[in-house]
């Protein structure tokens, strides 16, 4: 029909941002909701080999009778780079709100390289740890919650470098459109929350 | 084949893109992707395995995991469902509302990531379909396995594999997936939206099924996939390739999944045209919204029950190994916590279809739809809580049965809610037993087999029985195909018109439906049975005593294939060369109904304003939505141009009742005029140009935007000249009863859709309806009061009076009969006057001027009384008969009549010839 | 409801209702009785079916009525009356249902408890479940048998363990059945009533030949019982000539 543009007019071609809710933040909160659930199933899978299998014996012992060990210390350390790196990313997207440019560029650097800090000191301690997931459940278990976990730092690295070249180069986002970057540092926060139940978990309790 | 009407490129503010690539530029890239991704594969694998020292270079298994992860994503990105957001993520300047990749002028726009949901919708039910035929040839194998005792056609590991493979590609490659397509075309409509939420994401949700469909077609063929579609371990533990390809096809279409899901939600929280609220959405939105919910929710966890057992076949982790400290019951509940509700997500759209086809086809409000929005929420939560339902006899914690049992228990109350609700909704109705209908009814029929053979199985004591045996594979199936797969036939029957924009066959449709009734019930019933005595499931061998009722089984199954047969014939075939079909060809209310066949680019015209249920059949007025509303509404803009033309061709029914409330509902929505066409072909025009008068007048004194005109000689001719002239959207053709109709005898309504190539609907109003006139304050009513005096006289004053405006006509005829009782000779009395008052009555009609009357026991004032206040009259003729000093009559009439005129018509007094 | 409804969906609720009594009375739906277990499982099963015959019948019988009495024809435009439910009778098709299913849920909460009362006095086997044999071992003895030998009267119980998959114990005149898993051991106990021989069914998807994948379990009177079971402990005790006894065969 000669005047679709207009019917497409007509019907609101806004950008998500005008509507009540933002339909891009809406979709990654629902997103981390599967997200969560992929991390429960995962848990499931520890809670059952440590509580029915080896009766919460636990770390149990390796192929020299000895228990696993695993660095509380250092991923505590660790812990912390993460935890600060949720900080920064909300710095960033508070800057924005008050139109400073610089201050959302500089937060979103620092959330990065925090956040690759962290990657690196994890393979680091990978390398260190002195067993394999091929190492009982507990290795399998060990190291399927914390490389999953890595990956999705890894993917959340990759969210936060797109929004920071599209500040870079098309000078996207403003104090009323942002919706790309609240979702990124949802996403971020998410990573962060579920290392912190996982540090507790796995290698404090 | 074009499926819209040709639109161009987006014009305006938004980006001007170039004419969009061929499906074929799109292919090459595709292919170029999947030959890169198993290159890199085949790369990074070998050089993982060497530099880091890994055991077994040549380890096949990972190879094979790398090489077809990667292949599928070569093609999704390779097919082009990135290249928008490559753009993006360069910096580059985007339009957020980019259509270049949108809707279809061409099958090629088919085969290439497209952003229209309605072309998804498509693609999903196209692809899904091609599984269903790949499902289903696996069930014959599986069925010629079984037709005899022993191992017949495969050995023990190919027979496994064709089971497994059959209930996987069902459950993951056709119900899941094809309640999504049809939602992906429907729902967005049903809502007032003219997309989904994210376009994009959607485009993607669909090509990442194809990797997964690839994958679990080539799993037949590399051998070792038959593990079930439930791959317990350890048992996958032991397969091979299959294995491999299943776990990641699991992985492609549950992100396919996901993806969709999420998009529904969005779309359905956000974009529902204004004044939908939760309650007055359709219970099809109220069924897809929660299944996407669970499938957000619950598919998470098969995926990581796949993670983990590809860690433990592929790089020797000890999740289920139990010589690591594994846990081999844990796969179990990771899997079935999703796998349980999955049945769900595969039953609540057909729900939801159910709840639309009958309220339609029954013409009647659905009962109890608060209960039925509540009771599909209801499952769905309860559905998370009874996972461990199909562990009864697995060795879990013995504690843990009883709750599953009793929850299980449970959910049978809301599904029951649910069919009771349906059986009210068909009770007192106007059943119309179309295709549709026969599929919604006979769903009912199998599905409360299903839901009853589901109790039993939640029965712990009789499950411990009935489990892993025959009876399981008779509810399964009473449930999948009885079920889901029924609701699927009748929602592709329902919304067949709406899609293609033609009719399919009915009688097609017909013998579909009963042919697999039939074989259906005769195949899977005797299961039932089967398991109760004693026979497993998952076995090619069987006991001797079963074999004859194996033999019928696989016999009786075929009546399925056949059914299935005729429908893939029927349903191209209408697609092709099906008549075409009109906006609203089962006269539903919801939003999809008030579209064009098929919609146009962007759904709507105007935003619609939804001003109350969907389901208000019965209620005179009612409405669910207006695409034009008036201000007051807060309606959007509908300019002259966007209104579509109806062409109403009738003769004798113009200006009745029926058909202007026909006009009056169709008028409702806004977006149509009306131009009507009067062939004439007994040289009345005068007759037909008074009653085209009444009923213009009445429509314009409504606001409705009418016109038309009467034409002498061959209807054909005529109706195609105005098609020419007019360009109608659709064709509104009136005729009487097959019987008494000259037309129909013709065979008119076929021969007016070849002729014009537009919808036609064909309306039948009974000669005596078609001389109900409308009640209208436009049209003035004259009535006529005389006894002796009744006659041609007073016709042709009541016509000289018609020539002033349109009016129709009441004839009265007092009787004051002498004395009480019923004598022959006051029979004979009342006899003779209502001949009179017929006889001029069909003069009156004869004329183009509406008229009814009656022989009213009573004087003249009675009858004048009669007039103003039951028939609406605006003046009175009071006739007497010349020279009969009938003075008094005149004066009683007037003064009864007040306020309404009276007029006196001297009459000869001729002997009545008529 | 308008009693010109009543009398023709009545008949048509006779006629459902026959041919389902019929199918439900005429045909032999489970297997013969041979434990104690059996009759009290039996009896819920007739329970469930009683039922479910009951509200398919009406379900069907409605069906049927309103296909046939509301059906108009093709042209007729008019609509059913604008009747949006009704509120008693909601209350009362959910209160029955739930009634109903509150006494399914207590009857087999009551036969699951029935059916698992460990008894002072049994006889233990061991049963290894391999893919695709059963074997089964006597504790206290040396004796291995393909077939299950049991003395009929005194609750069995078996403790099972399987080497590689998953595998599931069946006997249906028994119905009992139970998973056998690899890393732990599950038990099932049951009273055998009845001397015979029955089919041990694996209920598993264990692999290629789990559909061969049969035993026998061949409840004896108890002399014969001892009897046997003293021969075959001879059996094991005399030299190597006599092989211990053989691996399953399958059958049944």
């Amino acid at each position: 029909m000669a005047a679709d543009h207009a019917h497409a007019h007509a019907l609101g071609h806004a950008p998500a941002d005008k509507k009540p809710i933002s339909q891009g933040v809406l979709a990654m909160v629902l997103f981390l909701g599967s997200e969560a659930m992929l991390f429960a199933s995962l848990f499931t899978a520890y809670f059952m080999v440590r509580y029915n299998v080896a009766q919460n014996h636990w770390p149990p012992l390796n192929s020299s009778g000895e228990p696993f060990e695993l660095p509380k210390v250092g991923t505590g350390v660790n812990t912390a780079f993460l935890v600060f790196s949720s900080f920064t990313v909300w710095w960033a997207e508070h800057r924005l709100k008050h139109g400073d440019r610089k201050g959302l560029e500089r937060g979103l650097l620092v959330t990065m390289l925090l956040g690759l800090t962290f990657l690196v000191i994890q393979i680091n301690e990978y390398v260190h740890l002195g067993f394999t997931p091929q190492d009982q459940a507990f290795g399998s278990t060990f190291y399927t919650l914390t490389g999953f976990h890595g990956l999705h730092v890894f993917v959340g690295l990759v969210l936060l470098l797109i929004c920071y070249l599209r500040v870079k180069r098309a000078r996207d986002f403003t104090p009323t459109f942002s919706t790309p970057l609240v979702a990124a540092s949802l996403y971020w926060h998410f990573v962060d929350v579920v290392w912190v139940a996982l540090y507790i978990l796995v290698y404090l309790v | 084949m074009a499926t819209y009407q040709p639109t161009h490129a987006h014009t305006g503010h938004h980006h001007v893109h170039g004419p969009t690539r061929s499906a074929w530029d799109y292919w090459k890239r595709a292919i170029v992707g999947v030959i890169t991704g198993v290159v890199l594969g085949f790369i990074i694998t070998f050089l993982a395995r060497w530099l880091f020292g890994f055991d077994g270079l040549w380890a096949s298994q990972v190879y094979w995991s790398v090489c077809a992860t990667l292949a599928g994503l070569g093609f999704i990105i390779g097919i082009g469902c990135f290249d928008w957001w490559w753009d993006y993520l360069r910096g580059r300047k985007v339009d957020y509302e980019d259509h270049s990749l949108h809707g279809a002028r061409s099958i090629g726009d088919y085969f290439r990531p497209n952003t229209d949901h309605k072309v998804i919708g498509i693609q999903y039910l196209v692809l899904t379909f091609g599984m269903f035929i790949v499902g289903g040839i696996l069930a014959e194998l599986v069925r010629l396995e079984l037709a005899f005792p022993g191992q017949t056609i495969a050995d023990g590991e190919t027979y496994n594999g064709f089971f497994s493979g059959h209930a996987t590609v069902m459950i993951f490659g056709f119900v899941i997936p094809v309640f999504g397509g049809l939602a992906n075309y429907i729902l967005p409509i049903m809502i007032g939206a003219k997309d989904m939420a994210f376009p994009r994401l959607n485009a993607l949700s669909f090509w990442l099924l194809v990797p997964a469909g690839v994958m679990l077609g080539l799993a037949q063929f590399v051998g070792a996939f038959s593990a079930g579609w439930t791959a317990y371990t350890p048992l996958a533990l032991q397969g091979t390739t299959g294995q491999t390809l299943f776990e990641i096809a699991v992985q492609f279409a549950g992100a396919s999944s996901i993806a969709t899901a999420l998009n529904f939600l969005v779309t359905v929280m956000t974009m529902r045209a204004p004044g939908m609220t939760v309650w007055r959405m359709p219970l099809f939105v109220w069924a897809q919204s929660v299944t996407a919910g669970l499938v957000v929710f619950g598919t998470p966890f098969i995926a990581g029950s796949q993670f983990m057992t590809w860690f433990d076949r592929v790089m020797g982790t000890n999740f289920f190994n139990v010589g690591g400290g594994g846990d081999v019951l844990m796969y179990q509940h990771v899997f079935w916590f999703y796998s349980h509700p999955a049945v769900y997500i595969m039953m609540l759209p057909g729900f939801g279809i159910i709840s639309d086809v009958i309220s339609t086809f029954a013409r009647k409000p659905l009962f109890g739809y608060r209960a039925l929005a509540f009771s599909t929420v209801a499952i769905a939560v309860l559905g998370f809580g009874v996972w461990a339902h199909h562990m009864f006899v697995s060795g879990m914690p013995g504690w843990l049965r009883f709750p599953m049992m009793i929850m299980t228990i449970v959910i049978a109350v809301p599904t029951g809610v649910k069919v009771f609700s349906w059986l009210g909704t068909m009770w007192g109705g106007k059943i119309h037993l179309k295709t549709p209908m026969l599929w919604a009814m006979g769903f009912v029929f199998t599905f409360v087999i299903g839901g009853l053979s589901g109790v039993f199985l939640g029965t712990l004591p009789a499950d411990i029985q009935l489990t892993d045996t025959y009876y399981v594979v008779a509810h399964i199936h009473y449930v999948f195909f009885g079920g889901s797969v029924f609701t699927i036939f009748a929602g592709l029957y329902y919304w067949f018109p709406k899609m293609t924009g033609r009719m399919y066959n009915e009688r097609l449709g017909q013998i579909h439906f009963w042919l697999t009734f039939v074989g259906f019930n005769a195949t899977f019933f005797p299961m039932h049975w089967l398991g109760a005595v004693g026979m497993p499931r998952r076995v090619a061998d069987y006991d001797e005593r079963f074999a004859d009722l194996n033999l019928f089984i696989s016999i009786a199954s075929l009546g399925m294939v056949i059914g299935t047969a005729i429908f893939f014939y029927n349903a191209i075939n209408s697609w092709i060369r099906g008549p075409k079909a009109p906006w609203n060809p089962w006269r539903g209310r919801s939003l999809e109904w008030l579209v064009s066949s098929p919609p146009s680019l962007f759904n709507f015209d105007a935003v619609p304003q939804v001003v109350g249920g969907p389901y208000q059949y019965g209620l005179p007025g009612a409405r669910h939505a207006v695409i034009f509303a008036g201000e007051d509404l807060g309606g959007g803009e509908l300019t002259e141009v966007d209104r579509r033309t109806m062409l109403v061709v009738a003769n004798e029914s113009v200006g009745s009742q029926a058909l202007t409330d026909r006009v009056r509902q169709l008028a409702a929505s806004g977006v149509w005029r009306f131009t009507f066409l009067m062939p004439v072909e007994d040289g009345n025009n005068r007759a037909a140009e008074r009653r085209l008068q009444s009923a213009l007048s009445v429509l314009a004194a409504e606001g409705i935007d009418a016109n038309g005109s009467v034409v002498s000689g061959d209807p054909l001719s005529a109706i195609r000249t105005a098609v020419a002239d007019d360009d109608p959207q659709q064709i509104l053709l009136v005729t009487q009863p097959r019987g008494a109709s000259p037309w129909l005898d013709r065979d008119m309504v076929d021969r007016v859709r070849k002729a014009s190539n537009r919808a036609v609907t064909h309306m039948v109003i009974s000669g005596d309806d078609a001389r109900t006139p409308t009640r209208s304050s436009a049209v003035q009513t004259i009535a006529v009061v005389a006894n002796d005096a009744m006659g041609e006289g007073l016709a042709t004053a009541v016509q000289e009076r018609a020539d002033g405006g349109p009016v129709s006509a009441v004839v009265l005829c007092p009787l004051s009969l002498d004395g009480p009782g019923w004598t022959d000779d006051a029979e004979s009395v009342r006899d003779a006057a209502a001949e009179r008052a017929r006889a001029v009555i069909a003069s009156l009609q004869e004329a183009g001027i509406p008229a009814r009357g009656e022989v009213i026991d009573g004087d003249p004032a009675e009858a004048a009384r009669i007039a103003r206040d039951s028939y609406g009259a605006t003046s009175v003729l009071v006739g007497t008969i010349a020279g009969r000093g009938d003075a008094d009559i005149v004066e009683a009439v007037t003064a009864a009549a007040q306020p309404v005129p009276v007029e006196h018509v001297f009459v000869e007094a001729a002997p009545p010839a008529l | 409801m308008k009693s010109r409804h009543a009398l023709p969906l009545a008949l048509i609720t006779i006629v459902v209702g026959a041919l389902t009594a019929a199918s439900m009375l005429l045909i032999d739906w489970y297997p013969d009785q041979a434990s104690e277990q059996a009759p009290r499982v039996d009896h819920l099963l007739w329970f469930l079916m009683i039922c479910s015959a009951v509200i398919f019948t009406g379900v069907t019988a409605v069906l049927i009525y309103c296909a046939w009495r509301f059906r108009v024809p093709e042209d007729d435009e008019s609509e059913g009356p604008p009747n949006h439910g009704n509120t008693r009778l909601e209350i009362i098709w959910t209160v029955i249902p739930i009634l109903l299913l509150v006494v399914v849920a207590v009857w087999a909460v009551k036969v699951q408890l029935d059916n698992e009362a460990v008894a002072a006095d049994q006889t233990a086997i061991s049963v290894t479940a391999r893919q695709f044999v059963w074997e089964f071992d006597y504790p206290g003895t040396n004796v291995q048998s393909g077939d299950l030998r049991v003395p009929v009267g005194k609750q069995v119980r078996l403790d099972m363990r399987s080497p590689d998959v998953i595998h599931s114990f069946w006997v249906p005149e028994i119905r009992f059945k139970q998973d056998v898993v690899p890393g732990r051991t599950t038990h099932m106990i049951f009273d055998p009533t009845k001397v015979g021989t029955y089919p041990i069914i694996c209920a598993e998807l264990c692999g290629a030949g789990h559909g061969l994948m049969r035993g026998r379990l061949i409840v004896m009177p108890q002399a014969e019982y001892d009897a046997w079971l003293n021969q075959a402990k001879q059996q094991v005790a005399a030299p190597p000539a006599n092989a211990p006894a053989p691996a399953a065969t399958p059958g049944g």
